[in-house]
């Protein structure tokens, strides 16, 4: 059978010089590993030839892990659901949103792993929950939220609030 | 390499917020946000309203409903002080979906406002200014929405419907005179749905979309009209790969289709009204056959509207069947009347034989099939009658061969008269179509709806 053959092995390295051996299915959820594996023998997988993820950190990496064992057999995104970000929903799965409860700083970093290691998924995922962080906010809260300091003159923020009045919610 | 580590986590550090993220991340979280939520956004601080503003005008939906009238005057103000913000605006949807008898509230804006509106369609110099001046000072939504898609130039989609097409003329005049250079004309429009709720409209109403040089997609209702109208002279319309139009007329789908030399999807709906209507599918087939060697998607619907039902019978003759679409070859997917297909009664043909031999999704509607089995459906009794039943059974079981790469069926059930959990098991149940995906729906809406959701 071949369910009981172990899964093949392949080994990552984060910038801070951290190996973690992980499924090979696992770090095909990265079109960015997946890509490099293709141009890769088989025979030139090994723990010293770990395979160097530049942008990521230990911890991030650590991170970006767990989510890709546990999305493991996630059936692959279709084309149509790639277009038109707008009209899809910001609903999160519930063992996601748990996952992303980390502190900001975090949240961005996995945004920016997940966009450099090409994970689609785990990159919606993270951008959904920063918007939202946003939604239904007002702009002093948005500020609030993201440590953000108001650069506008009262006059500028009524110039824009008038420009803008069309997209108000009624 | 060391100091290259170091700058480049700080660096990291600093784009681990909002403010900071590279674009392509900004964009894609504010991708995620409703209108409302990125005007406020505009409102944080400079930086975001640098990032939201592009995206707050690219998709621009406005809707307008029996409880409010959207700002659209506010819109236009906007735009006419800040026309930078012109090219922007990638996707525009007029919208709002209300019964026709339903009164719309009327726009109130403010004197100034109209001043300078007034002023900007004076500027335009075109032949009905006067009218669209009245138009914008009586407050009537049409001159508005007009004088928003007058000054587009960028949009790529452009979606007026129903609530919006109450009033089409002064509208198509507008995407005329576009199509004819006498108002900036559209660079980039790919798709349009300029869809009238009303019947009795003019020609030049549902013609007004074809004279725009290089659409590909195009939704229009050509409601009650039998000749074409080509005020710009004849178009080539070899730009268009899909159409969606509802049309009773043959005769004009085939001036249509006769044009249409790429056009690789068709959704062709119409429906019936209290005057004499014949239908003649050969007629149908003749249209269909310009478009017979590019043709992949074919959605033909029928409907009798539903005011209808029960009331006097329409003066109703039905000849022909859309037999020959068998010699389709590049359809693919196809959705049409099981009984224009194949007929019913005594001259029933096996289903099999008339279907295209590479279709792969097939939908077989019930459109029709009161009409043609010669009686209308009695209110009172929801029962459908027993012969019709009969003749659907009939085509499952002398379904003996099928298409080969046919890898779904869909029965959509309109008129609720298919017996369709027993059509649902022969289906399921044939070894023909053990690798089939088999749906058998009580009703769908109408395909081209489907197209205004997907905008």
């Amino acid at each position: 059978m071949a369910e009981s053959k172990p899964a093949q092995k392949i080994w990552i390295r984060s910038n801070d010089d951290k190996t973690f051996e992980i499924d090979r299915d696992v770090g095909e959820r990265s079109v960015l590993i997946k890509n490099l594996l293709e141009d890769v023998g088989d025979a030139d997988l090994s723990e010293e030839n770990a395979i160097p993820i530049q942008n990521v950190n230990e911890t991030v990496l650590r991170k970006v892990i767990e989510w890709c064992e546990h999305h493991r057999n996630d059936p692959p995104a279709s084309q149509d659901e790639e277009s038109d970000a707008r009209k899809k929903t910001t609903e999160i799965e519930e063992w996601d949103q748990k996952f992303m409860q980390v502190d900001q700083e975090m949240l961005f970093e996995i945004i920016l792993a997940a966009n450099y290691l090409d994970i689609k998924a785990l990159l919606d995922v993270g951008c959904k929950t920063v918007a939202n962080m946003i939604k239904g906010k007002s702009p002093e809260e948005i500020r609030k939220t993201f440590n953000i300091t108001n650069d506008f003159s009262p006059e500028e923020e009524e110039q824009i609030r008038r420009e803008n009045e069309w997209a108000e919610d009624r | 390499m060391v100091k290259d580590t170091s700058n480049c986590a700080r660096s990291r550090r600093k784009r681990g917020s909002l403010s900071n993220a590279p674009n392509e991340i900004v964009n894609h979280i504010l991708g995620f946000l409703p209108t409302s939520s990125l005007a406020n956004l505009c409102l944080v601080s400079k930086s975001l309203r640098r990032r939201a503003e592009p995206l707050l005008y690219s998709n621009i939906v406005l809707e307008w409903t029996i409880e409010r009238a959207p700002l659209i005057a506010e819109l236009l103000q906007t735009l006419l002080k800040r026309p930078e913000l012109l090219a922007y605006i990638n996707t525009l949807s007029l919208q709002g979906n209300e019964p026709l008898n339903s009164d719309l509230p009327s726009l109130k804006p403010s004197g100034f406002i109209i001043r300078g509106l007034v002023a900007a369609v004076r500027k335009f110099n075109v032949s009905f200014a006067d009218l669209w001046v009245q138009k914008l000072q009586a407050g009537a939504m049409d001159a508005y929405a007009a004088l928003l898609i007058a000054q587009l130039s960028n949009v790529s989609r452009l979606a007026v419907v129903d609530n919006f097409l109450r009033s089409p003329d002064l509208l198509a005049q507008v995407i005329q005179a576009k199509a004819l250079g006498q108002l900036p004309k559209f660079k980039r429009l790919e798709q349009m749905i300029f869809f009238a709720p009303t019947r009795n409209q003019t020609p030049e109403v549902a013609m007004a979309p074809f004279n725009l040089p290089a659409i590909t997609h195009l939704v229009v209702s050509a409601r009650d009209i039998e000749a074409l109208a080509w005020p710009a002279g004849e178009s080539d319309l070899s730009h268009l790969t899909s159409l969606a139009i509802n049309s009773h007329c043959a005769g004009l789908m085939a001036g249509l289709l006769s044009r249409t030399w790429n056009l690789k999807s068709l959704s062709w709906e119409w429906e019936y009204y209290a005057e004499a209507v014949n239908v003649n599918y050969d007629e149908i087939m003749g249209a269909l056959s310009h478009v017979k060697s590019t043709l992949q998607t074919l959605h033909i619907r029928v409907e009798l509207l539903h005011y209808f039902q029960g009331h006097e019978e329409p003066n109703l003759t039905i000849s022909g069947s859309l037999g020959a679409l068998a010699d389709f070859d590049e359809i693919t997917d196809l959705e049409v009347p099981l009984v224009a297909l194949a007929g019913l009664g005594p001259e029933i043909q096996p289903l099999a034989m008339c279907l295209p031999r590479n279709v792969q999704s097939l939908s077989l509607t019930s459109g029709m099939i009161y009409q043609q089995a010669g009686w209308l459906p009695d209110l009172e009794d929801e029962r459908p009658d027993e012969s019709v039943v009969e003749a659907i059974e009939e085509f499952v079981v002398t379904y003996t061969t099928r298409p080969p790469r046919l890898r779904s069926i869909k029965v959509i059930d309109n008129a609720n008269c298919f017996r369709t959990q027993q059509i649902d098991k022969m289906l399921e149940e044939s070894p023909l179509f053990d690798d089939v995906e088999i749906e058998v729906v009580r009703s769908t809406s109408s395909p081209w709806r489907h197209s205004l959701g997907g905008m």
